[in-house]
């Protein structure tokens, strides 16, 4: 979820509220899920629960929806159109086809603002652009361009511009390799035969999306007065939305926005759409499903009351069902449980009576969940400490030092080679264990019941997760007839017979290892640790050891 | 006193019966002899009289010696000076015949040699050695030393050997036959209070450790009972005990029971499809990629069985399917459906209790199990570590009924007087909220999430009644429960701090 920094004074400005501090960011939370993380004079940390809601990403989409909680007038969008037409190359269908455009005149840029848009265009394009990939957005001054048309093409790798903060032509291929920004994001074309570009009516570039525009229009000081904005990207929608967006917050600043057309001719089909469009969607919603979801017998007027402070229109209601208009920065409004939110939102969360669910059930706990607790006190019982170890661990613990070379599950992102492999027994995570306090009072006798993991080519996930209970004992003493006398105790207790049969573990002194059978099942191994894995886990005292596998008892 | 007398242990009084004989003063060796004790035994009683103010207790440095190898060869072929005088008390003898004659070894002879010359005894012609007058009279009187060197096979103090005995002491030492060693003797001395208490003491006046013989004997008919010093310390035992968070769990787990809910268990390898697809998260979003999901190296899941749900599921997020909702409106991909990673939150496990067929509705349902993600471990994140999510279905739930069950687990498991509700965000419910309860010192602290499944996640499973869904943050729950501010002391490698834990 993006994080934002906001101007405490510019949100009181935009959204006509003279609230103080504290007040600003108890309405913030309650009714727009921003959370203030921190508060440094002038300067608000603003977390954003909603990763859907790009339009609150902004201090002035902030203070929009502020405004319209509190009732306040809201600014009229009108958009006059612009002369500026834009031509989209057909051939750049897989290479990163959509875009959409606007003109914002008479502005007033002030630094608070700059700051403020620099900021929403790396939110949009990082977050909900996915890292740019989606959607990439740029801003020029409009006056720096030459003539009506531009061109969204294709270019050469070879072919040349000065991009933003150069002082020299690059060829696109050596922006991609020297630019910071280039170098950040040219995953994203690189491998393309041409490269995206925005060109003015001369043939010169002025941008290559989503990379970086060129030193002469991208540039944008508080001395610019009108701009031109692009967004593009791989989703048709979410460019037309973001750029919705974008120009919205130009607006609520004062700006004047004019549409532009955009010319599109994939699959020769020649159609032309308009950007910005700030078009409200009508949907109808029944009373009766917002009363069962909520459960807060709302009349009519309340429900009105409720959808316009969250700044829906109510068009009409009919009996039970109210017909509304969506507004166009709301996209994320996919079904009507989100408008029913927005309703209990809008009532406030902390006003509605919280109701005792009147489910009688009978609650359970699994049997093996059972079985592992008995097992547990069991081990309790005979005196030894219980410890919880993690599930995740490395090839060194797991094979190495144990001298083992049946493999881990591996996993595939870690973030570091000690919690890189599934464990597939608890005993080596227990000699780490033992490894760790050697210094601590003596003898030692502890137990772990948890999972391990094992590939298994028949279960839908591949892995089969084993519960498991091992037994250490270590001490000047110990020998295997201490831990054998543990698993007779236990297997006396929950009533199996057993047997045990010699084996060959390259973890165990030969000859002093067990496996150990039920029926015909095998469900683990006992012994006297080697010297070898002793000494491998920098051990002096000896350790005897019992794993077995609780699901086959 | 009386007490004193009582309390007193079966060696203390041994101790004290042995000072009836020797007299006030005496060194801790000898009660040991007297007594026939073990040192340590001795040493432990006359610590506890001490403490009683009934003996008190001296350290003395003293010097003892003991013949040294040589010494023995000494004591037994006699002194090689003298060996040396008596070889050429008839006629001189050049080096070679005097080591012969007297069995000298090299080393006997050179030490021997300069001896007697600086005292001379004898004197060296031509190369042969002859006996002076001085030596002869040297030879006619007895070697102190023979009479000395016998009492020193064992280690002898210096001031108990007899004063005539002591004048060649330095010359052995100088020799290296006899070696010395300073020791502090602990004599040990009655107090006044001791000097009182004497006379009541007796032998075997008292019962010590009761023995099954001395009940069947009635000798504790007859006998007193030895009084113990109860306050006395003991040593600490290391009891079988539960791991403190997992107590903490099975408590949760208890209650949870207690309240009606059955619990309920899934593996935590688990295939993207239950943890993401199934959850309505779209498939480009954050939360799924390798910054956010542990995946699994070289496995992809078998999703077969679950032919249909993919279809309706891939509709759902392309556009809705038949839920009302407009979807996420990008083309599925199946086979990220089949990633296997390890799952970022127990929703997996209620999603995969609703497509079972023995779910009941209405019902409750609660699973507390491990959730893993790439984060590096510190005192405030874990890499993998538990939560508890928990389901109820039913006709007549609602958000109300949500917001019921959040203020019972702030009251009843969260044990807190004050608690509030915000708005919260997840992809799979609408509306969502957030559960935060005031902790005293810390002021508000978010413990749990919560929410209505939405349609597009109940509908393709074939639930058609609200399911409300909550997860709480039990780490924050035990962490503040026991006042524990590092996360990693919930997985604690440290064996004392486990034995030492309280609840």
């Amino acid at each position: 979820m993006p994080t934002i920094e906001v101007s405490y004074k510019e949100l009181k400005k935009l959204s006509k509220l003279n609230f103080k501090k504290e007040k600003m960011q108890d309405v913030l939370l309650t009714y727009l899920k921003a959370d203030v993380e921190k508060i440094d004079s002038d300067k608000m940390t603003i977390k954003l629960e909603d990763t859907n809601r790009p339009d609150l990403w902004c201090v002035e989409g902030l203070a929009k929806n502020l405004r319209s909680v509190f009732e306040k007038k809201q600014k009229d969008y009108k958009i006059e159109k612009s002369k500026i037409i834009v031509d989209v190359d057909k051939n750049l269908k897989n290479i990163r086809p959509y875009v959409a455009c606007a003109v914002v005149k008479n502005l007033n840029i002030s630094n608070k603002f700059l700051k403020s848009i620099i900021q929403f265009q790396e939110k949009l394009g990082e977050s909900y652009g996915r890292k740019r990939k989606k959607i990439g957005l740029g801003v020029y001054d409009l006056d720096e361009i030459k003539g009506n048309k531009i061109k969204y093409c294709c270019a050469k790798p070879s072919e040349k511009f000065t991009p933003l903060e150069f002082n020299q032509e690059l060829s696109l291929k050596n922006i991609l390799k020297k630019h910071p920004k280039g170098k950040e994001y040219a995953h994203l074309i690189e491998d393309k035969k041409y490269y995206p570009v925005f060109k003015e009516e001369s043939g010169d570039i002025l941008s290559m999306p989503p990379i970086i525009n060129s030193h002469k229009t991208g540039k944008v000081t508080e001395k610019t007065k009108n701009v031109f904005l692009e967004a593009t990207g791989t989703d048709f929608e979410a460019v037309f939305h973001a750029l919705n967006l974008f120009a919205m917050a130009f607006a609520e600043q004062g700006g004047k926005i004019y549409s532009t057309k955009i010319k599109y001719n994939y699959e020769n089909q020649k159609i032309v759409e308009v950007s910005p469009k700030f078009d409200s969607k009508p949907f109808d919603i029944k009373i009766e499903y917002i009363d069962k979801l909520l459960g807060l017998g709302l009349n009519q007027k309340e429900i009105k009351e409720l959808l316009k402070k969250m700044g829906y229109e109510v068009n009409k209601i009919s009996e039970d069902i109210i017909n509304l208009s969506i507004p166009f920065y709301r996209k994320d409004i996919m079904h009507a449980v989100d408008i029913i939110e927005d309703i209990a939102i809008a009532y406030d969360y902390n006003k509605i009576k919280p109701l005792e669910p009147k489910v009688y059930t009978k609650g359970k706990i699994l049997q093996e969940t059972i079985k592992k607790n008995n097992l547990r006190e069991y081990m309790m019982g005979m005196k030894f400490q219980e410890v919880l170890n993690f599930t995740l661990s490395s090839k060194k613990t797991l094979m190495e030092k144990m001298n083992k070379k049946d493999k881990a599950i591996e996993v595939l992102n870690p973030i570091s080679s000690n919690y890189a492999f599934l464990r597939n027994s608890i005993l080596p995570i227990m000699m780490d264990f033992l490894q760790k306090n050697k210094t601590v009072e003596f003898p030692q006798k502890i137990f772990e019941v948890g999972s391990v993991f094992i590939s298994n080519k028949n279960k839908e996930n591949k892995i089969e997760q084993q519960n498991r209970l091992c037994v250490i004992i270590s001490h000047s003493k110990s020998t295997y007839t201490e831990i054998k006398s543990v698993l007779d105790t236990l297997m006396y207790h929950i009533d199996k017979s057993y047997r045990i049969k010699h084996t060959k573990n390259p973890s165990f002194i030969d000859g002093r290892c067990g496996k150990i059978f039920v029926g015909r099942k095998k469900i683990g191994v006992l012994g006297e640790i080697h010297p070898k894995i002793l000494r491998n886990f920098d051990l002096e005292n000896p350790v005897c050891a019992l794993e077995i596998n609780v699901d086959n008892l | 006193m009386v007490d004193a007398v009582d309390s007193m242990h079966r060696i203390e009084i041994k101790i004290l019966l042995a000072f009836k004989e020797i007299g006030k003063l005496t060194t801790e060796d000898i009660l040991i002899r007297k007594t026939n004790l073990d040192q340590s035994k001795v040493h432990r009683a006359i610590e506890w009289l001490r403490e009683k103010k009934i003996l008190s207790i001296r350290e003395d440095l003293k010097q003892k010696i003991k013949l040294t190898k040589e010494g023995v060869i000494c004591l037994k072929k006699g002194m090689p000076e003298k060996r040396f005088l008596k070889a050429i008390k008839s006629k001189p003898l050049n080096f070679s015949e005097i080591k012969k004659k007297a069995n000298l070894s090299n080393d006997e002879f050179n030490a021997s040699i300069g001896f007697l010359k600086s005292e001379g005894y004898i004197d060296i012609e031509n190369k042969k050695i002859k006996i002076t007058k001085k030596g002869l009279e040297r030879l006619s009187v007895k070697w102190k030393q023979d009479k000395l060197l016998p009492l020193l096979k064992e280690w002898q103090y210096i001031d108990e050997i007899p004063i005539h005995l002591k004048e060649p002491i330095p010359f052995l030492i100088k020799r290296n036959l006899v070696e010395e060693e300073n020791v502090s003797i602990r004599k040990v001395s009655l107090t006044d209070k001791g000097e009182e208490i004497l006379p009541k003491i007796k032998e075997n006046d008292y019962i010590e450790v009761l023995k099954p013989k001395d009940i069947l004997s009635d000798v504790w008919k007859k006998k007193k009972f030895r009084k113990y010093n109860i306050s006395a310390p003991s040593g600490k035992i290391h009891m079988g005990k539960k791991q403190p968070y997992m107590k903490f769990v099975d408590e949760l787990r208890n209650k949870l029971a207690s309240l009606g809910f059955e619990e309920m268990k899934s593996s935590s390898a688990e295939l993207s499809f239950f943890n993401n697809d199934l959850l309505f998260m779209p498939q480009d979003h954050p939360a799924r990629d390798i910054h956010d999901i542990y995946f699994i190296k070289n496995k992809k899941g078998n999703l077969k069985k679950y032919k249909n749900l993919i279809e309706k599921t891939r509709k759902i997020h392309e556009n809705g399917w038949e839920t009302g909702s407009k979807g996420w409106r990008y083309p599925f991909d199946e086979k990220k459906s089949k990633n296997v990673i390890l799952r970022s939150h127990t929703t997996a496990t209620s999603i995969r209790k609703l497509l079972y067929k023995d779910l009941k509705i209405p019902g409750k349902y609660f699973t507390i199990d491990r959730v893993y993600r790439p984060d590096v471990i510190d005192w405030k994140h874990l890499t993998e570590f538990d939560q508890l999510d928990g389901i109820i279905l039913g006709d007549d739930m609602s958000f109300r009924e949500l917001l019921g069950i959040l203020k019972m687990f702030a009251l009843e498991v969260g044990n807190v007087e004050k608690f509030k509700f915000t708005p919260g965000y997840f992809p799979f419910t609408e509306p969502s909220v957030e559960l935060h309860v005031y902790v005293k010192g810390k002021g508000w602290v978010e413990i749990g999430g919560a929410g209505i499944f939405r349609p597009e996640v109940t509908l393709p499973l074939g639930i058609d009644v609200p399911v409300i869904a909550w997860g709480l943050g039990i780490l924050r729950l035990f962490m503040t429960k026991y006042n524990i501010k590092d996360m990693r002391k919930i997985f604690s490698d440290d064996l004392k701090w486990l034995r030492e834990f309280r609840w």
